[in-house]
C-alpha cells in the first residue's frame, strides 16, 4: 500500500497512491488507519483521487477504519472520490455515513 | 490455466486457477478487459463486471471451500449476442441465495456487500448445489456491441 501524508492542517491528510482498494491491499489500508488511530491522529482525510477501483473488502476496511476513528472521537473524510469508486460509494449507501469533500 | 473459444463474435471461455488474492485481482482485470474488448463503448459495464468478478471470486476464496484446503477455483465467461454470462464454480458446503440476499448490509458493517453488490450490477443471479460442485450463475445485459 502506497500511502502518502500531504499534510496536517486540521487533520491527518493522506493521499492513497495505489489505483486499487481491494482484496489485495484493503487489509493493509485499515491496519495503516488504525495504526494512526491509535497513535492519537483520528481526524484523518482520506484523498482517493488516484483509485480507479474499490471492492467489498476496500469498502469494509474504510468502514472499519472509520467506527475506529469515530470511537475514538475522531472521523475520517474522504475527497477525490473518481467517478466508478463514488458509485460503489453511492450504492452501498457508504455515501451516507463518509463526509465525503 | 485458461480454454475458449470464439465462433460468430460470440465466445465461451474458462479459466481455472489455484486462488490467492493476486490472481483474483489478474483475473477479474482479465475480464474487464475482455467486457472492453467486446462492448467498448460501455466502460462501465466493464467496471461493473470487473467488481462482480472480484467479489464472486473473493466469496469462494473466502467462504466456499470451508475446511477444506483451497483447491482451484473455475469460472467462465460467455458472451451470446448481447448477453455477458458467468459461471463460477465451487466445491464448498454452498449456501442459500435468497436468505443471503434477503440480508441487506447494514450501511456500519464491515463485510457482506459481496452478493449485494453482485445482485445490483447484473441482471440475474443464481445460485445452485451440486453433488460435486456448485455453481453461481450470473448475467448481465451489455449494450454497446462491436457489430459483428
Amino acid at each position: 500500500m502506497n500511502i502518502q501524508l500531504v499534510g496536517k492542517n486540521g487533520g491527518t491528510v493522506l493521499l492513497i497512491k495505489d489505483k486499487r482498494i481491494d482484496i489485495q491491499n484493503a487489509v493493509e489500508l485499515r491496519e495503516e488507519l488504525l495504526k494512526l488511530i491509535r497513535d492519537g491522529q483520528n481526524k484523518i482525510l482520506l484523498d482517493l483521487q488516484k483509485v480507479r477501483f474499490i471492492d467489498s473488502s476496500g469498502l469494509g476496511a474504510l468502514v472499519y477504519s472509520l467506527r475506529e476513528a469515530r470511537r475514538a472521537k475522531g472521523t475520517i473524510r474522504i475527497s477525490g472520490l473518481t467517478e466508478h469508486v463514488a458509485s460503489m460509494f453511492s450504492i452501498t449507501r457508504l455515501n451516507k455515513i463518509f463526509d465525503i469533500i | 490455466m485458461l480454454s475458449g473459444q470464439e465462433k460468430d463474435g460470440d465466445f465461451e471461455i474458462e479459466f481455472s486457477f489455484y486462488p490467492s488474492p493476486v490472481d483474483i485481482r489478474k483475473f477479474a482485470k482479465i475480464a474487464r478487459n475482455i467486457v472492453e474488448l467486446y462492448w467498448p463503448e460501455n466502460e462501465k459495464a466493464g467496471f461493473e463486471v470487473e467488481v462482480c468478478i472480484m467479489e464472486a471470486l473473493t466469496n469462494v476464496f473466502l467462504h466456499a471451500q470451508n475446511d477444506k484446503p483451497v483447491s482451484e477455483i473455475s469460472f467462465r465467461l460467455e458472451k451470446q449476442l448481447n448477453k455477458l454470462i458467468v459461471r463460477v464454480f465451487d466445491d464448498g458446503r454452498g449456501f442459500v441465495l435468497a436468505e443471503q440476499l434477503a440480508k441487506k448490509p447494514d450501511v456500519f458493517q464491515s463485510s457482506g456487500r459481496g452478493l449485494f453488490l453482485m445482485d445490483s450490477f447484473m441482471d440475474s443471479i443464481k445460485y445452485t448445489t451440486g453433488k460435486n460442485r456448485n455453481e453461481l450463475l450470473i448475467e448481465k445485459l451489455i449494450l454497446g456491441s462491436k457489430s459483428v
